[in-house]
């Protein structure tokens, strides 16, 4: 792997690191469980944007275990996980689809798909089938939140584009 | 132009799936509006039934999780809740007391859940043959 390349994913690993543990000290907006904005999924989607599925896959990944390492916590680990996985299927599939004006509909899609993995962890993990009825609540905030992370990564990418940066990184891989 | 169209195609889909989403929240809310029997459930095992409607003094008691952490569940009448937690967001604590089977107070962390049934609710018995 290129230097640049590295150097340039490690960063965002970084900024999703920060995102999701900044984001964890804001006391939950409902006492609905799985309601959150899910900031850090904006690294993910700019990421599957910029560099590839691979390299979008592999922040994702890092980032669940390191933060859940971080935070000490196994439960919180499973539904990351869980959430993690089935958003990247989603977002993978969706985005071959859209373009980069079109983030914000891939968002929701993972977002969406983000509440189903949680809910299918949890439906394993408790064994209580009526947490099903969590899921058209969990859906309703995935479409807002969703829309709104979204709309953050449309955006950013959109600036990001402007500048030289990206070119540099892919016009690298071509002769070294 | 076509851009423009092509958003609003997009975010009627979505307000689509939100009302279909609320349709079902609405129509199962009002279907589990008679449901008064409280079952605690940890690690997918029903430890204790409780009919919410025969409740004459206010009651609380402690459950303790496989994990060592605890849940304080105080039971009224008509309602039940858990008032006391050991977990990190206390979730469960902010759901408050529940008086119907709309949805179930969870407490991940702990693996505990309370959830309200019919007595004899066919409805429930169906959707956790499927489930199981």
């Amino acid at each position: 792997m290129k230097t640049k390349k590295l150097t340039f994913m490690s960063m965002l690993l970084g900024l999703a690191l920060i995102i999701f543990t900044v984001e964890a000290q804001i006391p939950p907006i409902a006492p609905i469980p799985g309601i959150k904005l899910g900031l850090a999924n904006v690294i993910n989607l700019m990421t599957l944007y910029m560099l590839g599925r691979k390299e979008s896959f592999t922040i994702l990944v890092l980032r669940i275990v390191l933060s859940s390492i971080f935070a000490g916590n196994i439960t919180g680990f499973m539904y990351s996980l869980s959430g993690g996985l089935v958003c990247f299927m989603f977002i993978s599939v969706i985005s071959v689809f859209l373009k980069e004006n079109r983030m914000w509909i891939v968002s929701i899609f993972g977002a969406i798909g983000h509440n189903i993995g949680q809910i299918m962890m949890a439906l394993f993990l408790l064994k209580t089938p009526q947490l099903i009825w969590y899921l058209p609540v969990l859906i309703i905030s995935a479409v807002i939140t969703g829309f709104f992370t979204g709309m953050v990564a449309q955006i950013t990418l959109k600036q990001l584009r402007k500048t030289n940066y990206l070119k540099m990184l892919s016009s690298e891989e071509n002769y070294a | 132009m076509d851009n423009i169209k092509k958003n609003l195609k997009w975010t009627g889909v979505f307000l689509l799936l939100i009302m279909i989403c609320l349709f079902v929240s609405i129509i199962h809310s009002q279907l589990s509006e008679t449901a008064k029997t409280a079952q605690i459930i940890q690690d997918g095992q029903v430890i204790q039934t409780i009919d919410l409607q025969n409740v004459k003094e206010p009651y609380e008691f402690e459950i303790t999780a496989k994990n060592g952490g605890y849940n304080t569940v105080r039971v009224e009448n008509d309602k039940i809740g858990i008032i006391h937690a050991s977990c990190p967001d206390k979730i469960c604590v902010k759901q408050g007391f529940i008086t119907n089977g709309t949805l179930p107070i969870v407490c991940l962390p702990n693996k505990l859940s309370i959830v309200i049934v019919n007595n004899n609710d066919e409805l429930d018995a169906v959707t956790g043959g499927i489930m199981q």
